[in-house]
């Protein structure tokens, strides 16, 4: 039971974390299977049942742009993102930061603490 | 590549068909390139076996395809507590009462017993089941109507943290329940003591015809005259004295788990050796053509009456001193719960 509480934590914190990864690798034009093998390589894997619904969400938000592109005779859609994207991009990346410098601050505060 | 084919074919039978043939052409792109790179890494094409733990790996049809449809709920997380809220409330004002009464029948009205033999005793909770089924599902329907207006609506934004109900103590009693309690009381004991008429007419073809009370009740009030005065006098001193301390004791609780036990108790005993007369006036009622007012109908359906009321009136008792008894056994808990939720708590914290 603490596995799957674990679990079920971890998973919600990396799903908060997946479209600010998907935004930081498609500043370089990608299609959706490379995209997704980046990520695994870099430590965050995600299938593809959550990747193309996102990659669709942010597409109509503006955030993506997507073109379809025949390669080795297969259609295959490739994203890049747009200069709205990389805006909020920008300031997804500094709210990051912010987040990941409190946090740092709480844990040595309860270190502290607990002493 | 069959049996991608088919997988996809699945996916694509969930999709909305404007959507459909761009995921699935993606989906399949994405699919086939990792056969491709599995079977590079392994020098040979992938066996059946190993294709089918592939598409294990993505899970089924219908979730992939879930996955890509817009998020839809009939009665969203705002709304869902009021939801379940008022289905207690049905279910505790309208099928409890309807099975305690359908109790009370099977186990006191032997006519009842021999109009519905067996099991068939069983399907006179048909009515029940089907009329909790509308009601529940008119519940729903009625949510589901105000989920959909509420996401179109900025209603939700604008309520007033001013408007927000107190905070409540099961154990406060109310000041003003303690004076009408007492009010109450004083009126029926006068009543009961027989200051007051019997407040019961009845016309008939023009004449008024004042009834007395019908023979049950006489009976009770015999039976009963001293302890239930007593009882009355019991319950308006319990309530007097709460207009003074109005927060409820362990002891205060049991005297009146043991007032209304008692007054349970009278009933019962009252009523127990009075089934057969019960059954019989059940059976004159029900013999009677239907909607008639006759000099014997008229009586019969008071008595009735009579009998129902002193049953509703001993399960209230019973249900109340339930309640209390779980207020006594939980007191600690409640106490603590009180003084966390007050404001001091918030102060000292």
């Amino acid at each position: 039971m603490t596995n799957d509480q674990f679990e079920n934590l971890r998973m919600e914190l990396r799903r908060g974390c997946i479209p600010l990864a998907v935004l930081a690798e498609l500043r370089a034009e990608q299609y959706g299977y490379t995209l997704r093998k980046a990520l695994a390589d870099l430590g965050m894997a995600v299938d593809e049942g959550t990747l193309y619904p996102l990659l669709r969400r942010l597409e109509s938000q503006g955030l993506l742009a997507s073109a379809w592109r025949e390669e080795d005779k297969r259609p295959k859609r490739y994203y890049r993102l747009t200069s709205e994207g990389r805006r909020i991009f920008d300031r997804l990346t500094s709210e990051w930061q912010s987040i990941t410098a409190s946090l740092e601050t709480i844990f040595k505060e309860t270190c502290h603490g607990s002493r | 590549m069959d049996l991608v084919d088919r997988y996809l074919n699945a996916v694509g039978f969930w999709l909305p068909k404007a959507q459909r043939r761009d995921i699935l052409a993606e989906l399949s792109e994405d699919i086939r390139s990792q056969v491709e790179e599995r079977e590079a890494a392994l020098g040979r094409p992938l066996a059946a076996g190993e294709m089918e733990g592939l598409l294990k790996e993505k899970g089924s049809p219908y979730s992939v395809a879930g996955r890509f449809l817009p998020q839809r709920q009939l009665i969203g997380p705002t709304l869902f507590p009021m939801y379940v809220f008022v289905l207690k409330i049905v279910a505790l004002f309208y099928a409890i009462p309807w099975l305690l009464v359908w109790c009370a029948l099977v186990l006191f009205v032997p006519s009842y017993r021999a109009a519905h033999p067996g099991l068939g005793l069983f399907g006179t909770l048909g009515s029940l089941w089907t009329s909790m089924l509308t009601t529940f599902a008119a519940i729903t329907v009625g949510f589901a109507v105000g989920e959909w207006s509420q996401r179109r609506s900025a209603a939700r934004r604008e309520w007033d943290p001013k408007r927000l109900p107190a905070v409540r103590d099961v154990l406060k009693i109310p000041r003003f329940g303690s004076a009408a309690e007492i009010l109450i009381d004083l009126l029926f004991l006068a009543w009961w003591l027989g200051s007051l008429p019997f407040p019961l007419a009845f016309r008939t073809s023009g004449a008024p015809a004042v009834f007395g009370p019908v023979p049950l009740w006489i009976d009770f009030r015999a039976q009963a005259y001293v302890p239930v005065a007593l009882m009355i006098v019991a319950a308006a001193a319990l309530s007097a004295f709460a207009l003074v301390r109005p927060y409820w004791t362990r002891v205060r609780l049991a005297v009146r788990v043991a007032i209304d036990l008692f007054v349970a108790g009278l009933i019962l005993s009252f009523l127990g050796p009075r089934a057969s007369e019960i059954s019989t006036l059940w059976a004159s009622v029900q013999g009677a053509p239907a909607g008639a007012a006759s000099s014997t109908g008229i009586p019969a359906w008071l008595g009735l009456s009579t009998a129902l009321t002193l049953g509703i009136v001993a399960a209230i008792c019973v249900a109340v001193s339930v309640r209390n008894l779980i207020r006594i056994a939980r007191y600690e808990t409640l106490r603590a719960r009180k003084a966390s939720a007050g404001p001091s708590a918030l102060k000292s914290a």
